[in-house]
Formats: C-alpha cells, structure tokens, sequence
C-alpha cells in the first residue's frame, strides 16, 4: 500500500503540531523558571475600535442580504439575551418580517420607560450600506457591553431600537434582481406608473444578464457624445470642433409592452420616504408620495411601533449618500422652532467633526424639498430630535476636495469615479462596453457602473464608515434628557403649626429637553411629574419656579402632590416647593416620559436647618 | 342550577343581552322617523335581494358595524365608467345616508341607467360616528370609536359632558357673572350673541357644554374622547393637532378603507357626497392669481364644467340654497378632486330650513327668493379653499367645546424663560366663544322655522344650581342637536326622488368614446396606411383637467391590435396615449404597416382607459396588388 502524498502530509502536520506543543511547553518552564513566582500571563493585545473577541463573529468590510442580516440579528439575541431582543413589527408586502431589535441592559431601575434612541436604515433599499450601519451599531452595543464605560451608561439609562431594513423586499431586490446603484429606492408594492391599466409592465431589462442595469450607447457618427481621451470609457461631450460618436439610449431595457416607452413602469416606484404623516402632499406636488400618508405598509408598522413607545427622545435614519447630516424640515412651506433648531446645530457640528467632510445641513434649504418624510414626521409629530445621514461622500475617494466644486455632486466627480476605478477598484466598478443584440435598436453596447458600486463604498470603507456614524448616534444618544433630582431641602417653615417647606431642585443633565418646543406647542408628550409622597403627609400647596427664590412661582392649585412641569430645558433646573404638615419620612420622585426618572427617598421632615 | 348564583330566568338573559349591547351599541333615536344602524343594515341587506345589486363590505369598524358597499350593474357589465354615491360622511347629516340609500333602492331599479354606468353606493361612511351621534344622552358627535385625548393632556377621555338635568339632552350652561362675554341675542333672547361693550351692550354670561369639571382642571369637558371625524380625517388641507382629525390623515378604518376602495376602483368618473360640503347649489369657482405649489384651486379648465353640473342640479332638485358649507379642512369631498382628481359633487341634499317671510313686508318674497345678505356673503365664497371661519358648521355656539386659540397660546406660553405650567388654565378658558354673525343669523332663522313648524328643536333655558359656580345663576339650554342640520324624516323620500333624477341626468354626461371608420390607403410594396379618427361624443371630458394634470387620471390608450404577419413598417408603437379628450374633439392616429402576405387580416382599433373602459373597432385589411384605396 502506497501512502498518498495527501496522508503523508497529514502526518507531517500532525508531527509538527506535536513538536510546537512540545517547544511550547519548555518555555513555559523556562518562562515560570525565569519570572518571580505568583506573577500574571501577559495582557493580551487588544486593537482599538470593533470588539477584539466577539460572541457573535461578523464582518464589516461586506453586505449583508436580508437573509444574512436576519441571522446576524438572532445570533446577537441568542449570545446576549441580557441585552438583545427581536420582535417583528409585521410581514412586509413581500412576506419579509420587518425587524426590529432592542438593546439595552434589561434588568436596570426604569425597564421599558427609559428614554430611547431610534435608528434605522434602508428605506431607500438601494442605499444597502445605511442597513449595515444600523447591523454594526447593534452588534458593537451588544459586544462592546461590559468593556466600555461609555457604553455602558449608554445601555443602562437608554434604550435602543433599531430597524436595519425598513424595505426588506427591495433590500433582496437590489441584491439579487437587475438593478442599477439607483435602485430600486421603491418598495415592491405594484404602481401602474403610466396608468395605461397595466401593471409594472415595462421595467428595465438586463439585457446581457450580468445583475446590473447600465446604460446602452450605440455607434453614430451623428452622436452627442464620444470618449473621453483620458478615460476612454467615459463618454463626454464633444469639445469644440470635434463630433460625437455614439448616442446614449438610457438605461438597459426594452419597449416591453409596445407603448413606444422605454422602463416607464418598473417595480413599484413610490418613495417609502415621502409617505409619512406630516405635511404630506400628494404625487403633483410631492413625486413618489403615493396614495396618501402611511398607504405604505412598512412605514405604517414603524410608525405605529414609534407612537407605542413616547419614551423616544432621539432617532437617527440613514441614507446614502453625498455626506450629510440633515435635519428638517424638509419643505419651505414648514418650521422647526428656533430652540430646536439650536439643540439640533450643537449635534450637528460636532458631527461635522466626528465625520470628515460631512455638512450639517437643513433638509429645505439646503438641499431639496421634501413632503411627507420620515424625520419630519418624528420631529412634528412625535417631539422626537431627528437626523438624516447621507453616508458617503465623494471626497473620501482620494480623501482631498474636488478641484471643480460644481463637478463634485452626491456621489463624487465622474474623473474622481474613473480614477478611483482604476487605481484601487483596479476596474472592478465598471464593465468595459460590449455589445449585445436589442429587440428595438438593434446592436447596441451597455456598459458603466455596476449596481454594487458609486453609491456604496468598497469594502474597505465600509467599516469606517459604519463606526463613525454610530459614533454620531451614541453622542446624540448620551444627549438626550436625563432628569435626577439634585438636592431636596426641608426647613421648618411654621413651627407653630407643624408646616414644613420641602424644595427640590430637579436636573436635566443633558443637551435635550424633556420636551422639544415642537412637543410643547402641540402638547404632544404629557408634562413631568415631580411627586411628594410620604405615609401621614398633608400637602397643603405646591408651586413651581425658574428660579431658586420663588419670586416668579406658579402655585398648581390642583393636586399638588403631583407637579405638573410642561419641560425641563436641556441642562437646566427647574425649582418645586411644597408646604407640608405632618410626620416624614417622605420621597421626592421625577417621571418624565422622555427624560427618566428618579427619587430621593427617606427625606426626614424634622431635619429643618 | 339550584346552587347557580343567578336565577336562571328568561328576563335575566335578556337584561344581560340588553346591557352588553349597550355598552357598545346604545343608539336611541333621537331624531325621530331615521332610522337606527339596525334598521338601516336591514334595508340594505333587503336592496342585495335584487338582481343589479351586490353587497359586500369594506370592513368592520371597532364596535362591530359593517361599512357597506352596494355596486349596482347591469348584469353583462363589468368594465366601463361608474359614479360613487357616498352619505353618512359626517355624523351630523345622517339625512345623507337616508338619501343615499333611497337613491341605491330608486337607481337598482333603473335598468338604462345601469346599462351606461355602473353605481356604487356607500350609504354610511362612519356607522359608529352616527351612532354615537344619536346616542343618548343627545348631544353634538362627530368622531368613531378610536380612543382619543381630545385635549391632549395624556389622559384618556377624562373629562367627558353630563346630563345634569336629566333632561336626555347635552345643552349648554350659561353661567351669568361679571365679566362675561356673551349676552342674549337682541332678535331672538333664546340665542347667544358677543357683548360689545364699546357699544354699552356688555357681556352677562358665559357658555359652556352642560356638564361637570370631573378633572377639577378649570376647563369643562374638554376631553369626552370623542374619536376622529370621518370627515376632517382626509388629507386635503388636513388640520393636524385639532380636535377629532386624528393622528395623521386618513387614519382611521373608516377612511381608509374607503380611499382604498376608491383607488381600487379606477373607473368611477364621478363621486357624488351626501354630506355639509356643498358644490353643487354654490359651484366651485377658480381662485385667481399664480398656481401656488400645494394647489387649492379648481383648474381652470373644469370651472365650467363644474358650473354646469350646478346648473342642472339645481335644475332637476330644485334646490337653490345650502343651510351650511362644510370646511374643506380634511373633508372627503375636497379630497376626491383634490387627491384622486375625480368630478366631485357634493350636497346635504335639501333647502335650509325656512320660516315663511313676514306677511307685512311688501316685497319679501322676491327678497327671500334671492337669499339674505347672509346668505349672500356665503355664496360669494364658493372658491374651494374656505377655512373653517368662512364655513360655520352647524353647532351650538361653541358647542365643540375647544379651548379658543388665544387661551390655549396663553396656557402653554405664559412663562416668559419658564414654562413649568403645563395646564393651569383660567376659569375662563374653556367658556365658549360667539358664534359668527352669520351663524347666529342661521340660527334665528332656524328657530324661526322651528317654531312654526313645531318642531321641539330647542331646550328652553331653565335654572340649574351647579356645582362648580356656587353663588351663580347658572341655565341650561339650546339648539338639539341634529334637528337643525337634517330634514323632517317626512320628507325624506321626496328628497329622495329629485336625487335619483339628478343621477339618472348625470350618467348620461359621462364621456363616451367612438371611433370612426379607418382609412387604409395601399402605399404599394406590401405598405399600408391606416388612419383613424376617435371621439368624445359624452358632455364630460375623459377625466378632470386638475387629474390630469396631477398624473391622478388616465389617460387614453390608443392601440392597433395586429395579426402576426403585420408589423410596423418604422419602428415605433402600436399603441399611444391621449392625456386627456375634452367632449365634442377628436383626434386621429396613423401608422404604416408592412403585411408580409397576401391574405386578408383583421386588425382591431381599441380606445380608453380604465376610467372609461374601452372601445374596439375591427376592421378589415384585405391586401391587393392594384393599390387601391378601399
């Protein structure tokens, strides 16, 4: 029998492994012989930013499908069930569960009441890599727990809700349907968009089967446009005195249904981003609105999901892309309160600096408007501080601006595109014309960017990306309300009678109020309470002060016991004052919806100073 | 069953029976003559025995009532245009669902009718809204049964009205005091008018809805959780944050099952709505001045039209005023032009009650043909965009109980730095505010015809001693509620007949679509040329100009069907579109076909769209060598 090249090197392995055993265990000796007895192994290395030993093994420098991303999510529940759990908000059209996942230290005082921060991602299901953000943010809150301080305080005074996939159909349609970088930004609900009575009868057409819907050019000496000198692929317009030599057909596709219309009724074609319920307005005015406010299932479920939980202070959603921090409103026709807009432009810059080359920027002015979008909707509607992340800008392509500002655009420069193409994609992100036979046109070429690039980055910006928006989030996080009761005081004010005059002074620690002004003038969120309670109390009356000496006080005339504060303003105090007869101990406790709670108990009515 | 706690007794089950419908059903008709959700399900149950008529249901509201659909059709159609019939959109008419269901019982027997349009019939968009609007004790209702906190406090329905008196009626308290802002009016003292104190006509009451402060909040009955209104719950200049319109439009079961079925139902052409919007007696105008970017006018080019259609309203019904006009704010009747671009008409289907004019006054009767001032002032705003100020709803004075806007700044912002406050209202804040001059002058006239009618249509003041204003005179008095918005149930089947002309009128405007024989020229080589010329021979054009436009609509197919053989001799379409066909134009069509053979071929012109349904014309192609044109 002849030992096979195969085993023959089993055993030399296997022999190998025994005589690195081996050395190991004499130095070991040598080690123990060599160190003073009683010392420690030596500390590990441990490398900066993900999690060095996670539970749950994950990479960050690819995409994940719906599929991937279920799995990911329900190996962080079964590795940290103290942290982590999933619940699905329903079946999108499609059938998918729309998840969302909940993370936090679950056994810490205020449970489900804590304030809580929303995040998600994909609504525009093309925009693949604002899922991933949301997938990164809830693996590295679960794997980081325990080792962070500041991940720590985050999980234990708030919770966080992320829905990765808000258009879970779409999501697996970008992947694995022809789509270009573009789309699908729809959701798959059927729209007859030329309302010729069919129903997305005429979408794009993946002529030559590679996945991706490109553009079609054809040969013309009478064409507008030719290639580019530099980059022979790229086709520009021709310069002075030189003619074109092809003609650009649009996107891959045929005439499907013999209207004379190329792709004019694809997959859907609603904007799951213009559906919401707040200064919504139809298709003419607002493209993409569909047939009125939350017609949209998935947004509706997250919606009803949001309106569930008022305990949200903060959210954030992503996009892609262009580097921007957007705020609303998103029409000119809408207003934030100046108050707001001041917490909003605190976050704001220091976003500006946590993300290079990302412009704070007000959805309206500043870039276009928008009718019936989800984080106007959280801010009008729900009192709820909201970003929009445009992930992705151009000048990370060769981390430098564009020489020609006006070329730059949400996605880079074409010449930054082409270079970067060719130097670090090495080609990868663009297919060379070739030809194929079209049914209308003949023979024709498809070519330019495949779907997987442009608007997402490669894989090896794509981790930073992911770490430095979640970054922005947790600072947005730790900012929102936090109310504790700062000190509590009891003088004996009318000894003769037994009265007492217990003042508290209660905190809102953070940048956030515990009610936006949006929230007060629409009285959307019930006010804070500050409660005196105490076995033999009598609370004779109560008021409420801006300032330490009660000079501009309100009295709350009716049960008094419970104050009634309509905000606590972002790192400010507010002063409550109570004459009370009777014995202590009592407890000074705060509740407020957005903000937390806290208690001072025990408090002796008899240590007047 | 000896040990059974509760005799087992026939009379037991039927207490409990009883009770636990009830809580969830208690309707007692306080408008006497309509009928109850009961009777009403039944007569439509009844109208589905008939052969044109199909009854389904868009869904089950949360107290268990059914939101009926009656499609009435010839038999052999299935495609082609159709009207919606709507009533029952505001809790306040229900006269609209009784006309709508006599018009569905007087239309399934119309067999011509039916043959040109297919009618579908929602007699009653918000069942419990009605309900509870005729629940007792009576008071005024609009919303459904979705839990709401009408004064947005965090507290559920905390503070709802009392019968005090126990009369079965909510009235109104007037608690008279110093300072008051409201003082008897000088025509009619039963009525409730400003005080002006610059014309030495003071103030001497304040009104509120009869009830108790059960939250000690100073405001009295702000909050009965009342639920969202069917009616201000659509997304047309939808209001948000107001009392009744819900969390975001068209969020409720009712309103959105019936815009689904709406969207569903491309081919109806024309929405007709039984409800306080009227369009019909004051035909909608266009809005001069630049289009502004959320459009709040008509087009200009459907102005006519909708003052035809006005026309011959008033024509076949004979009715010539509105008692009320609804506000466009969220209502479904500004939203079917608005937001799904349809022809839209809409009428509470009867004349404002009347008082017969002073027997002493010379030329009254012309005077009172032309309409009061009043009146007048109202007609003169028609334009679509009236806010709620121009378009006073049927109501006691400030029966809504809504804390006016001035009060309700003061109660949130009263600290300048520190806004600690919360609640806190004055006493005064929730008293109700005047009714509009035009309002009262309404109402006069109301009482008016009341009286001579003898109609119990008031609760007359009497003295109440109340307990939140120890030491005040407190009455207890006003307009019933639905007595003043609704016809005596008399005339309900006459009503009835007129509506049933006026649709029966309408479905012969719809466009109709015709196509004229081709012309087929032999170019030689096997080449053809067929021509064809298409029609609008109906009275309306194929959709709105505003749907149009919006991209609400549908346009016109036009498509040559051809045999294998056949094909375009250029690249191009068989098939184009038509955005729109005004009626009495036409338009034409050619193309250039190759026909490979020798054999005759039939082809097929066809013309339409979903909204109107389709037209075919075959014909004949019949190659021949000499090149003749047939």
């Amino acid at each position: 029998m002849r030992t096979s090249p195969h085993t023959a090197s089993r055993i030399f392995i296997m022999f190998r492994s025994i005589a690195a055993l081996a050395l190991g265990l004499v130095c070991l000796v040598v080690a123990q012989a060599v160190e003073p007895a009683g010392s420690v192994p030596p500390v590990p290395y441990v490398s900066m930013g993900a999690p060095v030993n996670p539970k749950v093994d994950a990479r960050w420098n690819r995409y994940h499908d719906y599929r991937e991303a279920t799995e990911l999510l329900q190996k962080l529940v079964a590795a940290h069930p103290d942290l982590v759990s999933l619940e699905s908000l329903g079946k999108s059209y499609g059938g998918r569960d729309m998840w969302v996942l909940t993370v936090t230290r679950k056994d810490e005082p205020g449970g489900n009441e804590r304030p809580a921060f929303w995040i998600d991602g994909g609504i525009h299901a093309n925009e693949i890599q604002a899922s991933e953000v949301v997938l990164y943010t809830a693996w590295f809150l679960a794997e980081t727990a325990g080792t962070n301080q500041y991940v720590d305080e985050l999980l234990r005074d708030r919770i966080f809700y992320l829905c990765p996939m808000l258009s879970p159909d779409s999501r697996d349609a970008h992947f694995y349907e022809p789509n270009s970088t573009n789309s699908p930004r729809s959701g798959q609900r059927p729209v007859d968009d030329d309302r010729d009575g069919l129903i997305d009868e005429d979408g794009a057409d993946d002529l030559d089967g590679d996945g991706s819907i490109m553009l079609m050019r054809i040969a013309d000496p009478n064409g507008s446009v030719r290639p580019d000198e530099e980059f022979p692929d790229r086709l520009v317009p021709p310069s002075t005195g030189k003619k074109g030599s092809y003609r650009i057909l649009g996107m891959e596709g045929i005439d499907n249904d013999g209207d004379g219309m190329v792709n004019e009724d694809g997959d859907g074609s609603y904007d799951p981003n213009r559906n919401w319920g707040w200064n919504w307005q139809p298709e003419y005015v607002q493209g993409g609105a569909h047939q009125y406010p939350f017609s949209i299932l998935e947004d509706r479920m997250v919606a009803d999901f949001i309106r569930r939980h008022p305990n949200l202070a903060g959210a954030q959603t992503y996009h892609n892309a262009g580097g921007m921090i957007l705020r609303g409103p998103g029409a000119k026709d809408d207003r934030f309160e100046p108050a707001d807009i001041a917490v909003y432009d605190e976050l704001g810059k220091k976003g500006e600096l946590l993300l290079p080359k990302y412009r704070y920027m007000n959805v309206a002015e500043d870039l276009y408007e928008v009718y019936g979008g989800e984080i106007d909707w959280l801010h009008q509607t729900q009192g709820i501080f909201t970003f929009t992340n445009e992930l992705f800008t151009g000048w990370n392509f060769f981390r430098k601006d564009e020489p020609d500002a006006a070329e730059g655009g949400f996605f880079g420069s074409p010449t930054a595109q082409y270079e970067f193409n060719r130097s670090l994609l090495l080609g990868e992100g663009m297919t060379p014309w070739r030809e194929v036979d079209h049914p209308q046109y003949g023979k024709v070429e498809i070519g330019g960017v495949k779907k997987s690039w442009v608007r997402q980055p490669p894989s090896f910006l794509l981790e930073e990306e992911c770490h430095r928006n979640m970054a922005f989030t947790f600072l947005h996080a730790m900012e929102m309300p936090k109310v504790v009761i700062q000190s509590v005081d009891v003088v004996a004010k009318y000894p003769a009678e037994g009265i007492y005059q217990v003042t508290a002074i209660v905190e809102n620690q953070r940048l956030i109020p515990t009610h936006s002004a949006a929230d007060r003038a629409r009285r959307i969120t019930p006010p804070d309470e500050v409660s005196l309670s105490g076995d033999g109390l009598k609370i004779h009356a109560g008021w409420i002060s801006g300032e330490p000496f009660f000079e501009d006080a309100r009295e709350q005339a009716h049960d008094p016991a419970r104050l009634r504060l309509e905000n606590i303003d972002g790192r400010s105090v507010v002063y409550v004052r109570w004459l009370v007869g009777g014995t202590g101990p009592c407890a000074v406790s705060v509740k407020s919806i957005k903000g937390g709670s806290d208690q001072k108990t025990g408090i002796a009515l008899e240590s007047g100073r | 069953m000896r040990n059974s706690p509760l005799p087992f007794r026939p009379y037991w089950v039927t207490l409990l029976l009883l009770f636990s419908i009830s809580a969830t059903f208690a309707e007692i008709n306080i408008l006497p003559g309509y009928m109850d959700y009961t009777a009403f399900a039944e007569r439509v149950r009844k109208l589905d025995e008939q052969a044109t008529v199909t009854l389904d249901s868009l869904g089950t509201t949360l107290e268990g009532r059914e939101l009926f659909v009656l499609r009435l059709a010839a038999s052999d159609v299935t495609t082609g245009p159709a009207i919606l019939i709507i009533g029952g959109v505001d809790s306040q008419y229900p006269a609209g669902t009784e006309l709508a269901l006599r018009m569905a019982e007087g239309l399934a027997a119309d067999a011509e009718l039916l043959k040109s349009a297919t009618v579908h019939v929602i007699p009653l968009a918000n069942p419990d809204g009605h309900a509870h609007a005729r629940s007792s004790p009576g008071r005024i209702r609009w919303g459904n049964a979705t839990k709401t906190d009408d004064d947005r406090d965090g507290r559920f329905a905390e503070d709802p009205p009392e019968d005090l008196d126990g009369d079965g009626w909510i009235g109104v308290m007037r608690v008279h005091r110093l300072g008051g802002r409201l003082r008897p009016d000088d025509e009619d003292a039963r009525l409730s008018t400003a005080g002006d104190p610059a014309k030495q006509k003071p103030g001497s009451f304040d009104e509120y809805i009869e009830g108790i402060d059960n939250d000690h909040d100073e405001s009295w009955n702000e909050d009965a959780g009342d639920g969202v209104e069917f009616n201000r719950n659509f997304a047309f200049k939808y209001s948000p944050f107001e009392k009744q319109t819900g969390p975001n439009p068209v969020s409720e079961i009712e309103s959105r099952a019936i815009a689904d079925y709406c969207f569903a139902h491309p081919e109806i052409q024309i929405a007709y709505v039984l409800g306080p919007q009227d369009n019909l007696v004051q035909a909608w105008k266009v809005e001069s001045g630049a289009p502004a970017r959320v459009p709040t006018s008509i087009a200009a080019d459907d102005g006519p039209y909708f003052a035809r259609l006005s026309e011959m309203y008033q024509e076949k019904t004979n009715l010539k005023e509105v008692a009320t006009n609804g506000t466009a704010n969220g209502a479904f009747l500004h939203w079917t032009y608005f937001h799904w671009g349809r022809w839209v008409l809409g009428s509470t289907g009867w004349s404002p009650p009347k008082p017969a004019p002073p027997a002493e006054t010379g030329g009254a009767d012309a005077k009172s043909a032309e309409g009061t001032p009043d009146q007048k002032s109202e007609a003169g705003n028609a334009a679509v965009g009236g806010d709620e100020r121009s378009a006073p709803r049927p109501d006691v004075a400030g029966g809504r109980g809504e804390i006016p806007p001035e009060v309700r700044r003061g109660m949130m912002g009263r600290r300048r730095r520190f806004s600690g406050g919360g609640g806190g209202p004055t006493e005064r804040s929730s008293a109700a505010v005047s009714a509009s001059p035009e309002e009262i002058a309404s109402q006069r006239q109301a009482l008016k015809w009341m009286d001579e009618q003898h109609l119990d249509g008031f609760i007359n003041w009497h003295d109440y001693p109340h307990p939140d204003f120890p030491g005040l005179k407190v009455e207890i008095g006003g307009m019933k509620p639905l007595w003043r918005s609704n016809p005596p149930a008399t005339e309900l089947d006459g009503l009835a007949k007129s509506q049933v002309v006026f649709v029966q009128e309408l479905a012969k405007l719809l466009p109709r679509l015709e196509i004229s024989p081709p012309t087929i020229s032999n170019l030689g080589g096997g080449l053809y040329r067929v021509e064809v010329e298409f029609h609008n021979v109906g009275y309306l054009p194929t959709s709105t100009e505003f749907g149009a436009t919006g991209g609400l609509t549908y346009p016109v197919q036009i498509e040559l069907k051809v045999p294998d053989p056949i094909e375009l001799a250029v690249p191009g379409a068989l098939r184009s579109r038509e955005r729109r066909l005004e009626a009495g134009t036409s338009r034409q069509r050619t193309w250039v076909l190759r026909v490979a053979d020798t054999a005759q071929h039939q082809l097929t012109i066809r013309v339409g769209s979903v909204m109107t349904g389709f037209t075919e014309r075959p014909f004949e192609l019949n190659p021949s060598p000499a090149g003749a044109t047939p």
